[in-house]
């Protein structure tokens, strides 16, 4: 089969879509298709230009390439999942998230625009009309499906896969140290992180990794850091390797992974491969699929003191973040979630 | 529902103000609603029973606006109380409630506090032809007087460039002014409150031996207001002295007025009030006996002087034309254009000998009033019309859309046919991202 891939390329930004789309890649070509991927580059202000990014895709044809049909194209992110095929199949990671979840919240930038609502509405409406043309619809998790549900009226079906180089992972010693793997960003909440950290009553700590979107963000993070007195008590490791982070993980009491509505979250399911607890929120939507409150993790409700007393019982109970973590592990290799599965349904 | 208004409010002397205070109860009672001013002071009456808020066209936080279901825009053609409104609907696309068919006057001046007025407006008037052009030249070297243009060119179309829907008070003036009219219209009468206490029709019975007084009132500054020709009329009948004349609101220029009243003799038969505060004008409405609500040329819009005039059950001559010519034969007293004099004097002479039959018509017009323009009925009629506009919204990006990627295609300069082919293919990928299937060229 001739396969192509569509996404969009935010350049310099290297997050879960980059992997997921490139892992995909991999995995189809594993199974002996040909694949390609198809980035269209994406800006999303002022908002008028989202539109046109989503006009430019419509007027692409990849229906075939040199004379030979393209088989099969699958739909990741939007809009580049909105270019023409009659054999797509969509594997929504997200839709765009400020139209829809995001839309009045204080994430939303598409609001302090004079247009922002016609273009949300307009998002709304070809999201609507064109979805639809797919001969099936995938969602990244269900929380991407309930959303889909929610904010258009379609359904999905969840389709779980692993996260990259998920058999590397291992687990370790039961660490000093909570991580917090992720991109430096408002919806991941490390400033949440800070803030609860701030109020624990263990000598907990945290170890962020993660490049930041915006480098103001980051400089933010540690000024906040500084003013609650948390320098000995943080480290910012920034980007690092595959192998520092598989050893993080491994040794590590817990990971913490807080984030407002997260579609999937690798993070949930590497940390349940490195037989290590997850503490996250109650709205944090993707880990809540997987983590279930004092069995495998702990799910605090999205507020400082509620976050610091989960961190404090996870510092305190080391026995438990070792029980939990186990738990998770086997949790994450009964539900079977393997590429040869997920290939095998996109291309069906 | 949460709904943003941006209107002039009391104390402002304008209609709309008290054509939205009338409106408050009815419309606070269906929809969250925030009025929106760009004045400091607000009459108390207002601001203690619905959110006021204060706005600055160049300093608008979108977040308050996108975050509501829908932003209406009260437009009417004085330039004082409605530019600053239009510089906010044409940065954030809403319902326009338009007062006036013709808003020339008002695209004028919001041109002129900008810079190369001239050249705008030349722009602007490019769009509505040849003649108009001509006409614009007229008036820039000074030629013409702006309401001639304005009285050929109302520039309907001009306030609702990009907006998403459209509420008149005299739908059919609209259509005729814009008869490929696109975007959702509600066509509602202008609403009022009926007061109970002001229903007092047969109480100011005329007796003879005293002067039946009568009563213009309202912005007189335009000569669509007829003042001059009601001051010949009156100059040129027979029984003059027994009628009194009452002159109440703004004129532009108090001392030629008074000039002429002196020079046709009518000092005794006319009163000039100046501008009245409410409770005076209402007194003055309660002790006439008849009011004079000319207009010619008409704007097309719909009277809120008139509806007051009903409340108090105050018959009316009117001008048989524009909104007024689409009202109830009964419930006025009429004078065509074309015999403006004869008709006012037909009228007057009739209301000295038989004043009981003329009061008739005023009764006839309260009853209207309270069958057809409650606030009540504007506010339900903008309930069921607003989801119309909700619809509309969600495909109201496909022309501007279109349009950028035209342009964008243009700048290629691709030659004739290769240029159209791909903006047809620009328009049909458009229109798809909408549901729109079809053939674009």
């Amino acid at each position: 089969m001739r396969v192509l891939l569509l996404t969009t390329q935010v350049f310099f930004t290297h997050g879960g879509a980059e992997i997921h789309a490139s892992s995909l890649l991999d995995a189809i070509r594993r199974e002996g298709h040909e694949a390609e991927l198809v980035a269209i580059p994406f800006k999303w202000y002022p908002p008028e230009k989202i539109l046109d990014n989503l006009l430019a895709c419509r007027m692409l044809d990849i229906t075939e390439s040199n004379g030979v049909p393209v088989d099969r194209v699958i739909g990741l992110r939007f809009p580049a999942y909105h270019i023409p095929h009659p054999n797509k199949v969509m594997w929504i990671l997200h839709q765009y998230r400020t139209a829809f979840d995001l839309w009045a919240k204080p994430e939303c930038d598409l609001g302090g625009f004079p247009d922002g609502r016609l273009v949300r509405e307009a998002i709304a409406k070809a999201e609507r009309e064109l979805l639809p043309e797919a001969r099936a619809i995938y969602a990244n998790s269900l929380n991407v499906a309930r959303r889909l549900k929610d904010y258009c009226g379609m359904s999905a079906e969840p389709l779980y896969h692993p996260p990259k180089g998920a058999e590397r992972f291992h687990g370790g010693e039961c660490g000093d140290y909570l991580f917090f793997p992720s991109r430096l960003s408002g919806l991941k909440r490390q400033e949440l992180a800070l803030e609860a950290l701030a109020r624990t009553r263990q000598p907990v700590r945290v170890a962020f990794s993660g490049k930041a979107d915006n480098p103001a963000h980051l400089a933010h993070l540690q000024e906040r850091a500084k003013k609650l007195r948390l320098d000995s008590r943080v480290r910012w490791l920034g980007m690092i390797s595959d192998e520092e982070m598989l050893e993080r993980y491994a040794s590590c009491r817990a990971v913490l992974f807080p984030p407002l509505d997260e579609d999937y979250g690798y993070i949930t399911l590497e940390a349940m491969l490195s037989s290590k607890a997850v503490i996250t929120c109650s709205d944090s939507g993707g880990p809540l699929e997987f983590v279930r409150d004092r069995e495998n993790g702990l799910v605090a409700a999205p507020d400082a003191e509620s976050l610091a007393a989960a961190m404090d019982a996870m510092w305190k109970d080391s026995a438990f973040a070792v029980e939990a973590g186990a738990r998770g592990r086997v949790l994450i290799d009964e539900m079977g979630i393997n590429w040869k599965n997920v290939v095998g349904r996109l291309l069906a | 529902m949460k709904l943003n208004l941006f209107t002039p409010l009391p104390p402002a002397r304008t209609d709309v103000a008290q054509c939205v205070a009338r409106m408050l109860p009815a419309l606070s009672e269906r929809f969250d609603l925030t009025l929106w001013t760009d004045r400091e002071r607000v009459d108390r009456s207002i601001s203690k029973v619905v959110r006021v808020r204060r706005y600055r066209p160049g300093d608008m936080d979108w977040r308050d606006l996108n975050y509501a279901d829908c932003n209406l825009y009260n437009v009417g053609n004085d330039a004082r109380f409605h530019a600053s409104i239009m510089d906010v609907a044409f940065r954030f696309p809403g319902v326009v409630i338009m007062h006036d068919v013709c808003v020339h006057e008002l695209a004028y001046a919001t041109l002129e506090r900008k810079p190369a007025c001239a050249a705008r407006y030349m722009e602007l008037l490019a769009r509505c032809g040849a003649d108009a052009q001509r006409d614009g030249t007229a008036f820039l070297e000074g030629r013409v007087a702006l309401r001639d243009v304005a009285a050929r060119n109302p520039l309907a179309w001009w306030p609702l460039q990009g907006a998403l829907g459209v509420v008149s008070h005299n739908g059919a003036a609209l259509r005729e002014a814009l008869p490929s009219l696109d975007i959702p219209m509600l066509d509602t009468p202008l609403p009022w409150l009926p007061r109970a206490d002001m229903a007092a029709p047969m109480g100011r019975g005329f007796r003879r031996g005293k002067r039946l007084e009568m009563l213009v009132c309202g912005f007189l500054n335009s000569p669509s207001r007829r003042l001059d020709e009601i001051l010949d009329a009156l100059a040129a009948f027979p029984r003059r002295d027994e009628l009194l004349l009452h002159v109440a609101g703004h004129v532009k220029d108090g001392a030629a007025l008074a000039g002429r009243i002196g020079k046709l003799r009518l000092a005794r038969n006319v009163r000039l009030h100046g501008y009245l505060s409410e409770r005076r004008l209402r007194s003055l409405m309660e002790r006439s006996h008849l009011a004079l609500n000319l207009r010619w040329p008409s704007a097309g819009e719909a009277s809120g002087a008139q509806l007051r005039f009903w409340n108090h059950s105050l018959p009316t001559i009117v001008t048989r034309t524009g909104w007024y010519a689409r009202q109830p034969e009964d419930c006025l007293l009429w004078v065509s254009p074309e015999r403006e004099t004869e008709d006012l004097h037909r009228h007057w002479a009739a209301a000295l000998d038989d004043y009981d039959s003329l009061a008739r018509t005023g009764l006839r017009g309260r009853q209207f009033l309270e069958e057809r323009h409650g606030a009540e009925i504007f506010a339900d009629a903008l309930t069921d019309f607003l989801p119309s506009v909700d619809a509309y919204r969600s495909r109201a990006f496909v022309g501007p859309l279109a349009e950028r990627a035209g342009r964008a295609l243009g700048r290629l300069g691709l030659g004739e046919g290769a240029g159209e082919m791909l903006a047809a293919s620009a328009a049909r990928a458009a229109a798809s991202m909408a549901g729109i299937r079809g053939e674009f060229s």
